[in-house]
């Protein structure tokens, strides 16, 4: 869960890092050895979230994006 | 000015937003036919129904440039698609911010350097030979101006575009002689979603306009105009060059 979360919350913040979640989530399941629950997350459910964030999320709200994602990944992994 | 692409065949890799969307619409408007080569099939999709509303010879490819089976299934597509090659346009990159040198994480230097560097090295191995095939061709690579100068977000990023500059250079040296012109252009500041994203918030990117010497970011239509000169005959003298675009900001900044 921490591998997902750390994941997504660098996807918030950096838009180069993510458009590699949305696009190539296999390779970022290689690199950060997610499990196949997490993968199927990711490129899942956190895809279909990440390609609804604004270019860019505004800073002042990179906390609360992150919390709303973090729920997911709490919810969707028990 | 129309048809200066006519019954030419081009692949933008990296055409489904941004600047390669731009090129993608530029270009069906000079008579090529087009495939859109991105990973990103939302963007490739939008950009596939705005150039089929001016021709109907445009396709759209799955790649991602890191991955050499699938460049090598995007050129036999196109070729099967179109029965030949004679443009290929190296858009495809990622602006991955990173912490300075001693703090950068082996994957994340992986990343950026397998689209940017790997990814610009696969597209004309994969490429030139279709080119010569077909009797010549036209490859433009995208660096940056991170490329020559110090941008000190992403290291990785500058080495990455700084090896496309290069890697443009010794590859026209062994293949201009037949027939491929192989170019790199250096964009300046541009109005796209990757620049808007790795900006990191709206005040910032639009507080760079009023400071450019032409009081405006380059839009997507500008680099068009720039890959299409070359892309075109209108350039067949021009090899091995290095073209900055960019508005003058290169020039006009101050020097500390």
């Amino acid at each position: 869960m921490d591998k997902l979360i750390d994941i997504v919350n660098r996807a918030v913040e950096d838009y180069g890092f993510r458009q590699v979640a949305q696009w190539s989530p296999g390779d970022l399941a290689e690199q950060w050895q997610l499990s196949a629950k997490e993968e199927e997350v990711l490129k899942g459910l956190l895809k279909n979230e990440l390609d609804r964030l604004p270019i860019p999320v505004e800073p002042q709200d990179y906390v609360r994006e992150e919390k709303r994602l973090a729920e997911i990944i709490k919810a969707a992994l028990g | 000015m129309v048809d200066r692409l006519k019954g030419k065949v081009a692949v933008v890799i990296g055409g489904a937003t941004g600047m390669g969307r731009g090129t993608v619409l530029r270009f069906v408007e000079e008579g090529a036919k087009v495939v859109i080569a991105d990973r990103n099939r939302i963007g490739s999709e939008e950009t596939l129904d705005l150039a089929r509303r001016i021709s109907p010879d445009v396709e759209i490819v799955d790649v991602d440039v890191s991955k050499w089976e699938q460049v090598q299934d995007m050129i036999e597509r196109t070729v099967a698609r179109f029965g030949r090659l004679d443009v290929a346009v190296n858009l495809a990159a990622i602006l991955m911010l990173t912490p300075p040198l001693v703090e950068i994480e082996e994957r994340q230097w992986d990343m950026i350097m397998d689209t940017n560097l790997k990814g610009v090295f696969f597209c004309c191995k994969a490429a030139i030979p279709e080119m010569i095939k077909s009797g010549g061709g036209s490859i433009i690579n995208i660096s940056s101006s991170a490329g020559i100068d110090s941008w000190t977000r992403s290291l990785p990023y500058n080495v990455s575009k700084a090896g496309v500059i290069h890697l443009t250079r010794v590859a026209a040296g062994q293949y201009t002689s037949r027939g491929v012109r192989i170019n790199c252009i250096i964009p300046g500041p541009f109005d796209t979603p990757q620049a808007r994203g790795s900006t990191q918030s709206t005040e910032a990117i639009e507080a760079i306009g009023p400071q450019h010497p032409m009081g405006r970011l380059g839009q997507p239509e500008d680099m068009a105009s720039a890959i299409l000169f070359l892309a075109s005959e209108e350039a067949s003298y021009i090899s091995g060059s290095i073209l900055t675009v960019d508005g003058g900001a290169r020039v006009a900044r101050p020097r500390m």
